[in-house]
């Protein structure tokens, strides 16, 4: 009898302490212990979230369109990823939205839901839809998706147009 | 005299045959219930209707719904295919390991819904999964599955299949059609997928993972706010969109489950 009792004490002991260490596990997906840096995904350099031991990429840089203006695609994913870090420790990252800069769409941080931009987060390459970055970038907090890709290996084509038209993609072997 | 006897008897025999019936009506073979499934029924059967749903270099997860002669619609979300905005084609990977072109164009729910249908014709026997029109209870197992992203630098995982519970139907639904919260661990990449209940039918489809990245993504798509005691526990759980939004959302009938034996 004693000995059962002691068996379960046991018991609970054991089940306490596998509930305090899953719930220290659990603590590394707390949303304020993110941080954003550059690092590389598929073999791009890419703006990687990492939380606890999780690493989500946000964003692969492939893109040569800005490589003129001395913005490499590392250059820009060192650059980028510190406003990213900048932003989310400033608060200003849950409302982004888009704007012009310098004649040139630009993906930016306003102050608060629906205002203005307040600071810059990266410019659009020529003909990219800034609407739809912006879902993408929505999509990549929460939803179960992959990051965003920004290449030149092919011209932008509009998702409307495409699920509209009627060509038949080739038959892969 | 003689007239009112023989009314008596056949007012007897009309009683005896109703009393017949009524026994027959009571006794009558009944429809049976459909079966729950084991746990490792459920995962063979997730692993025959999920495949995965290729966009450029990104991907999400899709599950089989309906089987018209050579032609298969998968439903999977509409984030999924908005995944890489330089795919000109997307492509299904079915469990047999084979790759079909998807055929143009997508269905698209017009409302916001966050679903989209696609067709691919194959001459190989899929099996579908077939809807629970009723939304689960809060408590009812659950099992998703899907195809998450590897982490860097590590195999591909490949199916995972995961277990847990309803633990939250919303009022009214979020943004993109998500009122059922569940315990299920979902992972970047399992968008898509299914959310099976213990009969093996599909009650709903993955899409939100739990604890947001950064920031509240949380709204109504009416564009209230939940109440902040609520909101506060939203990003505890996954969230699917039920299956019965999927089907309306993309103006399509569920076609019916088959009777079981």
């Amino acid at each position: 009898m004693w000995s059962t009792h002691h068996w379960r004490g046991g018991l609970v002991g054991l089940a306490l302490l596998v509930g305090t260490a899953s719930f220290a596990l659990g603590a590394d997906a707390n949303p304020k212990k993110l941080s954003f840096y550059c690092g590389t995904s598929q073999g791009s350099p890419a703006t990687l979230a990492k939380s606890g031991n999780r690493i989500v990429p946000i964003i692969r840089w492939s893109s040569d369109a800005f490589s003129d203006s001395g913005f490499s695609p590392e250059r820009r994913c060192q650059e980028v990823s510190k406003r990213f870090q900048t932003y989310y420790d400033d608060g200003s990252l849950s409302f982004i939205t888009t704007g012009r800069m310098n004649g040139q769409n630009v993906v930016c941080v306003a102050r608060s839901h629906g205002g203005p931009c307040a600071g810059l987060l990266f410019t659009l390459k020529p003909g990219a839809n800034p609407t739809q970055v912006i879902n993408q970038l929505f999509n990549i907090r929460t939803r179960a998706s992959g990051p965003l890709n920004e290449t030149t290996a092919r011209p932008y084509i509009d998702f409307e147009e495409f699920l509209t038209g009627d060509d038949t993609p080739e038959p892969t072997p | 005299m003689k007239c009112s006897i023989r009314w008596l008897g056949l007012w007897g025999v009309a009683l005896l045959a109703g009393l017949g019936l009524w026994e027959w009506y009571l006794a009558r073979p009944r429809r049976p219930a459909v079966p729950q499934l084991s746990e490792a029924l459920l995962n063979r059967l997730a692993r025959s209707v999920t495949v995965k749903v290729v966009v450029g270099r990104n991907w999400g997860s899709g599950v089989l719904v309906a089987r018209h002669g050579q032609t298969y619609t998968l439903v999977t979300n509409h984030h999924v295919l908005e995944g890489d905005s330089q795919a000109t084609a997307y492509q299904v990977r079915t469990p047999d390991g084979r790759l079909h072109p998807v055929q143009s164009p997508a269905r698209i729910a017009p409302n916001g819904v966050d679903v989209a249908a696609l067709r691919f014709t194959s001459d190989q026997p899929y099996p579908v999964l077939c809807s629970q029109p009723q939304l689960p209870a809060v408590g009812d197992p659950v099992f998703a599955a899907g195809f998450p992203f590897p982490t860097e630098g590590q195999a591909d995982p490949g199916l995972v299949f995961t277990t847990g519970q309803v633990q939250l139907i919303l009022p009214q639904s979020l943004e993109g059609g998500y009122r059922l919260g569940y315990t299920n661990p979902i992972e970047k990449g399992m968008s898509g997928g299914p959310v099976l209940n213990r009969h093996g039918r599909l009650v709903g489809l993955n899409g939100v993972h739990q604890n947001p990245l950064w920031g509240d993504p949380y709204r109504y798509a009416s564009g209230a706010v939940p109440p902040p005691e609520l909101r506060a526990q939203l990003g505890d759980y996954s969230w699917a969109i039920p299956v019965v939004q999927v089907w309306q959302g993309l103006r399509m009938t569920a076609p019916p489950c088959p009777e079981t034996p």
